[in-house]
């Protein structure tokens, strides 16, 4: 996943991390294209770093007013940029709609037909109405306060963080409020057919726009810094000491209870057995289905409850087939997602034990050399070698 | 008298003109003008100017990773830019003759 602008605030000091939010900011009040102000924000955010770096105050980059640097910055938002935005938006929602439609139609009741049965699409509209209910309240509300410096730029990114907390919130409320009273049936077909052809259009003509600017159907893959870049930069330098800090509260916690201290040389082993790999993943495979089986029969077991009758949970085998594939294909890309997430410590332990074997040091010895970048004269120096 | 709507009319070719002499990014373009002496620039006018040319198709836009991390664009010059820039400089030319006569007969 590459990063966007936010992942740079952090580095901005705060007199430019204050100019940056207030320009941030200003891009609700004109209801800007996302991506694009993605685009334009982390090009400011380049040039802010860079200022900043060579030691230049902030005016040097957005001058001494900072609300007409706003207005000048986005003032470049234009018609066809609209008219872009609102393609990309509904995009977006054409591809869900088509997903779900699929998925409506493969759990549609017997006797149902997959094309021309009826989806009802409440559940589009709640979301639809959450997310701009929640947008116009931050524009509203949010916005005029942190322009106005009412509140601080910090108080604001929280904001953010409780916003989107709220918008999932209120769209589970909306749909259980709505969706249960009001049904808004629309033929399946009709639905397939409409959001499907706008995805197919909508990529057809982006792949046109795209080999006459760039030439070819795709834009540039341009290397950028990724999430698993920053994670994996901070795992070099936080893991070892995360280790060496469990291995020194383990052997405290012995102390304690009046047991000898764990060598170094037990506790790695122990930790080979954590880190493997093959373990890791049969670890996490069997808890995902093992999770996934705990909650259907907690859902079958509600669902009986409030049933009348001895009604069976599935209308038919082919039901139950499907229902069964959709949890096993859910499982598998939770299991994938966690098995990516864990692959890096392990690879780092690996790592770390290979280097401890190789010389000989231990645990505490290998983050001492990581401090010291390796520097073997330096740790001979501090006469831990 | 502000010299606002003047800037706007010659800060597109003065940027073009930039562009010119190399591939740069935002920052360098910031600093160029600086440099040559368009202090009261207001920073946020050269965002737009550097829109409107890419549009225009004058300057190609190239995405890179800055040596601080965030993505970085790269604006090199077009062969339809330098033709424009050439249009530019002639018209600019033609105009400063004329208003030196205009202003200094005023004298």
């Amino acid at each position: 996943m590459n990063l966007s602008y936010h992942a740079y605030e952090d580095k901005l000091n705060d007199e430019y991390a204050e100019a940056f939010s207030i320009i941030e900011s200003y891009r609700f009040t004109k209801r800007i294209d996302e991506k694009l102000a993605d685009e334009w924000l982390m090009e400011l955010m380049d040039n802010m770093l860079t200022a900043q770096e060579a030691g230049k105050p902030v005016e040097s980059i957005v001058g001494n007013d900072i609300d007409r640097f706003c207005r000048e910055f986005y003032n470049r938002y234009s018609g066809s940029d609209i008219v872009i935005g609102i393609a990309r938006k509904v995009y977006g929602l054409s591809a869900i709609i088509f997903f779900f439609s699929l998925i409506d139609g493969l759990l549609a009741d017997e006797g149902e037909s997959f094309f021309f049965g009826r989806t009802d699409i409440m559940p589009y509209l709640c979301g639809m109405l959450a997310g701009f209910i929640l947008s116009e309240m931050i524009l509203v509300v949010f916005i005029p306060l942190l322009r106005k410096r009412k509140i601080s730029y910090k108080t604001y990114d929280k904001l953010k963080v409780w916003a989107t907390i709220g918008y999932i919130v209120l769209v589970g409320v909306l749909c259980g409020i709505l969706a249960d009273r009001v049904e808004l049936n629309v033929d399946r077909l009709v639905l397939i057919v409409i959001s499907g052809g706008y995805c197919i259009i909508y990529n057809v003509i982006r792949a046109a726009i795209n080999y006459r600017r760039y030439g070819t159907i795709r834009e540039p893959k341009v290397e950028q810094v990724t999430m698993r870049d920053m994670i994996n930069a901070n795992m070099e330098t936080e893991f070892p000491k995360t280790l060496l800090e469990q291995y020194e509260k383990k052997n405290e916690r012995l102390i304690n209870k009046g047991k000898g201290e764990l060598s170094d040389e037990d506790f790695m082993t122990g930790l080979s057995k954590k880190y493997s790999y093959k373990r890791q993943i049969i670890t996490v495979v069997l808890s995902t289905l093992g999770g996934a089986l705990i909650g259907v029969l907690i859902v079958a077991c509600v669902l009986g409850a409030s049933k009348t009758g001895a009604e069976p949970m599935f209308e038919s085998f082919g039901d139950m087939i499907v229902f069964v594939l959709l949890i096993l294909c859910v499982c598998t890309i939770i299991s994938f997602m966690i098995i990516k997430l864990v692959k890096p410590s392990c690879n780092m332990f690996a790592r770390i034990k290979e280097k401890c074997d190789e010389k000989g040091w231990t645990l505490a010895e290998y983050v001492e050399s990581m401090e010291h970048n390796g520097n073997e004269d330096t740790i001979k120096d501090k006469g831990i070698l | 008298m502000e010299d606002t709507q003047l800037m706007k009319g010659i800060l597109e070719g003065c940027v073009l003109a930039i562009i010119e002499q190399g591939e740069t990014y935002g920052y360098e373009i910031l600093q160029a003008l600086d440099g040559y002496g368009f202090h009261d620039l207001s920073e946020g006018t050269m965002y737009p100017v550097l829109t409107r040319l890419d549009k225009n198709g004058c300057i190609s836009c190239r995405k890179a990773k800055s040596p601080l991390g965030p993505i970085r664009k790269y604006y090199s010059i077009t062969d339809s830019g330098r033709k424009y820039l050439e249009g530019f400089k002639e018209n600019y030319k033609r105009i400063t003759e004329c208003a030196d006569a205009v202003l200094s007969a005023q004298v």
